[in-house]
This record gives C-alpha cells, sequence and structure tokens, in this order.
C-alpha cells in the first residue's frame, strides 16, 4: 500500500510538471519520423514494405516513451553525487522499490498518451499499421511488454548506481545511449543489420528492451518464438537483479553523506 | 573597431579559463573524450547500417551519405565546442537567478549568456569528422581545390550562425517557462534531422517542411559544395536563413529579457 502511495504521488508531480512531459514527449518523436522518411526513398527495404517500416517506428515511438525510463541520472547525480540518497537510507523503505515506483509513474502517464495518440492513428491511417490480432499473441506481447519494462528499469538502476565508484558517469551514460540506439532497435529493425551482427545481437539484452516487444506486438513472432523471448528476458531480469543488489551493497559501503 | 578588440581579448580570457578547468577535473576530461568518440563513430556507423540494404537514397549515393554524416560531426562538433555548453546552462542561471550577476556586467548579457563556455573536448569529434571526410573523399577520387576549400568554409561558418540563432530563439524561452532544462534535449535531438539529406523532407506536409527546412541546409549544402553538386540555388537560402534568423533571435532574446524576474520567477 505505501508503494502505491509513492506511485500516486509521483503521478502528481507528472502532472505538475506539464510543459517538462510535453517536451520529453515530442523529443521521442523526431528521430524515428525522420527515418520513416528516410527509408521512403530507400531502394531495397529488405522484403519490407513502407507501411510495415512506418508501422515499426511508430510501434517504437510508442513503446519508448511507455519502456525507456531515464531514472539513472537521477540515481548518480541527485542521489549519489550530491547526497540526496541520504534522505533515503534512513527510510523504512527499499531504494530500489522506491524509484521503481516513481519511475513507473512516468512511465504510465507518457505510454498512455504515447497508446492514445497510437489509437488515433490507427483510426485515421489503418493502412499504415501492422499489429497482431490474435488474442493468444496479444497476450503474450503484453507479458513482454512488462518484463521489458522491467528489465530496462532494472538495468538503467545498475547503469545509475555505476555512479557510487565513477565521479562522473557521463561517458558511461553516452555510451549507453548510443549502444541502445543502435541494439534496441530505435536505428532501424534489426532484421536490417548484417547477418553477421544478427548473429550476436540477439544474445545481449538490449533487443529485449524495445526490438522485441515491438516486432510481438506486430505479430511477425511465432508462438514459440514468443515464449522464448519470455525466457531469456526472465534470464536478463534475474542477471541484472542480482547484479544490482552485489552492486548496491558494495556502492553503500563507498557511500559517503555529503556526496561523492 | 575598439568594441570588436575588447571583446576579442575578453574572449581570450574565457578560452584561458575553460583550458584551466579542464585541466583542472581530469575524469570528467577522459569522460567527455570517451562520450565524444563514441558519438562520432555512432552518426558514421548508423550511416553505414542504414545504408548496408540499399545503394542509394533519394538519389544519395552510399559514400555521399556517408560525407554527409562526416561533415555533419564537423560541423556539430564546432558548434559544441563554441556554444552546447552554454546553451546547457542556459535554465539553471536563468532559473536560480545567477543572470543578475551577469546582467551588471559592462558586457553584452547575449555575447556572456552564449560564449562564457567553450568545450574543449569536442576537438575530439571534429578530428575524427575531418579525417573521415578526407578518406572517403580520397576513395571516391573527388578533386579538392581551393576554391572547393573557401566555399566549405563559408557555408560552415553560414550552418553555425543558423544553428546558433535557432538554439538561441528556442532556448530564450526559458526567461518564462525556466524550469524547461530539457528544450536543450529538444534541440540536440531536433538538429538531428539534419544529418539525413534535404531531399528526405521534400514529402514530408508543407508546415513540417517549413519547420525543418532551416536545419535541413545545416549540413546538406556543405556536403554538397565538398561533392561539387551546388546548385546556384543552393547558395542563397543559408545566406538567408543566417542573417534572418540570427536578426531575429537577438531581437528575440532583448524582448525576452524585459520579462525577466531573478529567482523569484
Amino acid at each position: 500500500m505505501r508503494y502505491v502511495r509513492i506511485f500516486l504521488l509521483h503521478t502528481q508531480e507528472v502532472f505538475e510538471e506539464r510543459s517538462r512531459l510535453t517536451v520529453w514527449f515530442l523529443l521521442s518523436w523526431i528521430t524515428p519520423l525522420v527515418l520513416i522518411l528516410f527509408w521512403r526513398g530507400a531502394k531495397n527495404l529488405g522484403g519490407w514494405t513502407i507501411q510495415e517500416i512506418a508501422s515499426y517506428y511508430l510501434l517504437v515511438i510508442t513503446m519508448g516513451v511507455f519502456l525507456m525510463s531515464h531514472h539513472e541520472e537521477i540515481i548518480a547525480i541527485r542521489d549519489i553525487q550530491e547526497g540526496g540518497l541520504t534522505a533515503y537510507l534512513l527510510k523504512p523503505f527499499s531504494y530500489f522499490w522506491i524509484r521503481f515506483f516513481s519511475e513507473i509513474s512516468y512511465r504510465f502517464v507518457q505510454g498512455a498518451i504515447g497508446f492514445l495518440i497510437f489509437f488515433l492513428l490507427i483510426q485515421f491511417f489503418p493502412s499504415y499499421f501492422v499489429f497482431t490480432r490474435s488474442p493468444l499473441i496479444l497476450i503474450l506481447s503484453i507479458v513482454i511488454i512488462l518484463l521489458s519494462l522491467f528489465l530496462v528499469f532494472v538495468f538503467k538502476s545498475i547503469m545509475g548506481i555505476l555512479a557510487f565508484w565513477l565521479t562522473d558517469a557521463r561517458g558511461a551514460f553516452e555510451a549507453m545511449g548510443v549502444i541502445l540506439m543502435m541494439f534496441a532497435g530505435y536505428l532501424m529493425p534489426l532484421a536490417f543489420f548484417p547477418m553477421w551482427i544478427q548473429s550476436f545481437v540477439y544474445y545481449l539484452p538490449f533487443p529485449y528492451m524495445i526490438y522485441f516487444p515491438v516486432i510481438a506486438f506486430e505479430g511477425k513472432l511465432t508462438d514459440v518464438q514468443l515464449f522464448k523471448v519470455i525466457g531469456v528476458e526472465i534470464v536478463w531480469i534475474v542477471t541484472f537483479c542480482i547484479l544490482f543488489k552485489k552492486m548496491w551493497h558494495r556502492g553503500v559501503k563507498k557511500y559517503t553523506g555529503i556526496g561523492q | 573597431m575598439k568594441t570588436l578588440i575588447r571583446y576579442l581579448k575578453v574572449y581570450r580570457t574565457i578560452l584561458r579559463l575553460n583550458l584551466v578547468q579542464l585541466f583542472t577535473y581530469r575524469v570528467n576530461l577522459i569522460n567527455s573524450i570517451i562520450g565524444h568518440t563514441v558519438w562520432a563513430a555512432f552518426i558514421i556507423i548508423s550511416m553505414l547500417l542504414l545504408t548496408s540494404r540499399t545503394s542509394s537514397v533519394f538519389g544519395w549515393t552510399r559514400n555521399e551519405l556517408l560525407i554527409l554524416a562526416g561533415t555533419y560531426n564537423i560541423i556539430l562538433s564546432i558548434f559544441y565546442f563554441l556554444f552546447s555548453r552554454n546553451f546547457n546552462e542556459f535554465s539553471n542561471t536563468i532559473h536560480y537567478g545567477k543572470l543578475d550577476a551577469l546582467i551588471t556586467k559592462p558586457i553584452d548579457i547575449q555575447f556572456l549568456m552564449t560564449c562564457m563556455y567553450v568545450s574543449y573536448t569536442h576537438v575530439i569529434r571534429f578530428i575524427l569528422g575531418v579525417g573521415f571526410v578526407i578518406f572517403i573523399l580520397n576513395q571516391m577520387h573527388m578533386v579538392f581545390t581551393i576554391v572547393t576549400f573557401l566555399w566549405f568554409i563559408l557555408f560552415l561558418v553560414l550552418s553555425i550562425v543558423i544553428l546558433y540563432s535557432i538554439w538561441l530563439l528556442v532556448m530564450t524561452i526559458t526567461i518564462w517557462h525556466t524550469k524547461l532544462s530539457n528544450l536543450a534535449d529538444l534541440l540536440y535531438e531536433g538538429h538531428s534531422v539534419s544529418k539525413y539529406p534535404q531531399e528526405i523532407f521534400k514529402g514530408a506536409s508543407w508546415p513540417v517542411y517549413f519547420i525543418l527546412f532551416p536545419l535541413t541546409l545545416i549540413v546538406t549544402i556543405p556536403t554538397k559544395v565538398l561533392l561539387q553538386k551546388m546548385l546556384l540555388g543552393d547558395i542563397f537560402w543559408p545566406i538567408i536563413f543566417a542573417i534572418g534568423l540570427f536578426g531575429i533571435s537577438r531581437r528575440f532574446w532583448k524582448f525576452a529579457l524585459r520579462y525577466y524576474t531573478s529567482a523569484s520567477g
């Protein structure tokens, strides 16, 4: 119940910052929309139609605003470097879950707006949207999406607590941003990558953050493949949770109350 | 002339102070170099990946698109070197009332707000960009004359002026909405549209094309100069937009300053 209160409090905060929220929302639309325009002029679309590509990028936008949390900088700068963590350590709450419930309030509000726009676009431009109508695939896709939400959260939390060891984590965050742009599927569908890249990229956690939720929702995966994606996501979540716990216990010992 | 010399002297001091700061925080220096190198590489790699399945996009061949990406790195690195850190600080300076201290100084406030910080670490991105463009031009057996070089420098300067003016126009909004620090993030994302050929936006609806038009000139025109594909019409738009946007942004900044209400705003 207390975590629900945290969630509700932060949801209020989201609505307090409406203008900032709008800017973040607009920001997530720019690159995918430009890439749709780019592919219109490409001679070879790798077996995809322009409708499928447009649908892919519009789903990347929608999934992106819902799934991609941005709390790593809050953890690294506000909490660890500037000493804000002290207030949380003194409270009878788990820091991990406080951050989780505060972050998902942002994700739910942004995701709701994203899905609303997506729904409206489907009504006006139905031919431009490809997504599954099978109830089983839809249910499995929702499971994949929810697991991705948690996977991204734990991964970004790990990135954030790197600040226990790094006095300035900006370089690490920039590298992470680039890796996500390429391997999470923001840049283009991973199926367009050369085969030698595809052969290793599916072993990484990044495609499971955006790419697989999108193509699962599009109905591009079979039942077996969907279960496989769920399995891999669970493996990555468990791995990251263990890693986070170990890093947290070591990091907190290094933490000084006045900041790093 | 006297004023210009005075400002050049001030800027020399700014450059020196920033250099001292750079070497004081060495971990930041290493971090920034890693970050900029990764981004410079990403721009090139992303273009390589986008063109891995297609030989041309809107009439631009793969090598031409790679030169476009390299030129984007060159132009952006100069802009980031000179101005980006200043615009990043805009919202904080205004929100916390730090502008009070600057506004009382006997120097142009726009100059102080937009030129006080220099990011030396972006030099690495510039070097990588130049090296990459020369490499591809060599592969294409392009002849690079002194005339081409001078045209390129002219359009490079115009592009920086356009970018500066757009950033100033947008960031000035923080005078009224002081918490909108993420406007800078919007601009970083926004000017990334310039790394694609101008032609791709012609299919977009006219309001979108109209808004994006100045951004589409920034990299496409200097790249056309390098590829010796520049048309007569290409010369005028960057000049018109550079002069027009610079004038408008300066007027808008001066107008907005009347509404500055210090930290209590």
